[in-house]
C-alpha cells in the first residue's frame, strides 16, 4: 500500500470516503435492522426522522475524523491530479455504476414481484413498506460507492 | 494501471537519472503527479501520447528511444 505521504490527492480522498463511508454503512445497517440482518426494523415516521438526523451526524463526525488524521500526514504537491487519476476514477465510476444499475434492477425485480403476489410473498428480501425501500436503497448506495472507491484504491495499488 | 504490468516498456528511469532530476522534479515539469512518475517507470502504467512526448522532451530522448512496445503477446485478426 502507498504510503499515506506519498497519495495523490485522489488517492487520498478514496481513501478517507472508503473507510468514512465503510464505518457509517456498518453504524446504519444496524441501527436500521437491530443487528445486520435483511429486514428493517419497524419505524414510527418520527423515529425515522431522528435515525436520519443522526446518521448525517454520524457521517459528518466520522468522515471529519478520517480526513482530519489524512490530512496531518498530508504532502503539498505541485499537481493535485493528472491523467492517471482521472482513468482511474471513470474505472472506479464505471464499476460502481454497474452495481447501481445491478442492483436497482433488483430492487425493482423484489418491489413488482411483491405488487404482484401480494401478501403471500415469502421472498428474503421485502421493499413495499417505506422502511424497507430507504433500507434497500440506502444500502445499495453504500454497497456502489464502497465498490467504486474500492475498485479506484485497487488500481492505485501497487 | 493497478499493478499490471503495461506491453509498453521504457528506459525513463534511466534517462532520468542521467538528466539528474528526480521524479519530483520530472513530474512537476511535464504537468504530473510524481505518483504516476512511479507507475510509469514501474511500467505499471503506459502514459497517453501527449504526457509521453512531454517526457521524452523533458528528458531530451527521442519517443521511439524512450518507450519500447513489443509486439510479440500483440495479435490482430486483421
Amino acid at each position: 500500500m502507498t504510503r499515506l505521504e506519498d497519495m495523490s490527492e485522489p488517492e487520498r480522498k478514496s481513501w478517507i470516503t472508503f473507510l468514512a463511508d465503510g464505518a457509517v454503512f456498518i453504524w446504519f445497517w444496524k441501527a436500521m435492522t437491530g443487528g445486520f440482518g435483511l429486514h428493517p426494523d419497524s419505524f414510527e415516521p418520527k423515529e425515522m426522522g431522528i435515525l436520519f438526523i443522526k446518521f448525517i451526524i454520524v457521517t459528518a463526525i466520522v468522515h471529519g475524523t478520517i480526513a482530519a488524521v489524512f490530512d496531518v500526514r498530508k504532502r503539498k504537491s505541485e499537481f493535485q491530479e493528472d491523467e492517471r487519476d482521472v482513468e482511474i476514477a471513470r474505472k472506479g465510476s464505471h464499476a460502481g455504476y454497474g452495481i447501481l444499475q445491478a442492483g436497482i434492477a433488483i430492487i425493482l425485480i423484489t418491489l413488482i414481484l411483491q405488487y404482484i403476489v401480494g401478501e403471500t410473498y415469502q421472498g428474503p428480501v421485502s421493499v413495499i413498506e417505506p422502511a424497507e425501500m430507504v433500507f434497500a436503497l440506502c444500502i445499495l448506495s453504500y454497497i456502489a460507492d464502497l465498490y467504486r472507491h474500492g475498485t479506484i484504491l485497487w488500481a492505485y495499488r501497487g | 494501471m493497478g499493478g499490471k504490468k503495461s506491453k509498453i516498456t521504457n528506459h525513463i528511469r534511466r534517462a532520468r537519472v542521467l538528466a539528474d532530476l528526480s521524479q519530483a522534479e520530472l513530474a512537476k515539469r511535464v504537468g504530473a503527479t510524481r505518483q504516476t512518475i512511479i507507475a510509469v517507470e514501474a511500467e505499471k502504467y503506459a502514459p497517453s501520447l501527449e504526457l509521453a512526448f512531454r517526457i521524452a522532451h523533458v528528458l531530451g530522448e527521442p519517443l521511439d528511444g524512450l518507450f519500447i512496445f513489443d509486439p510479440s503477446d500483440w495479435t490482430t485478426n486483421s
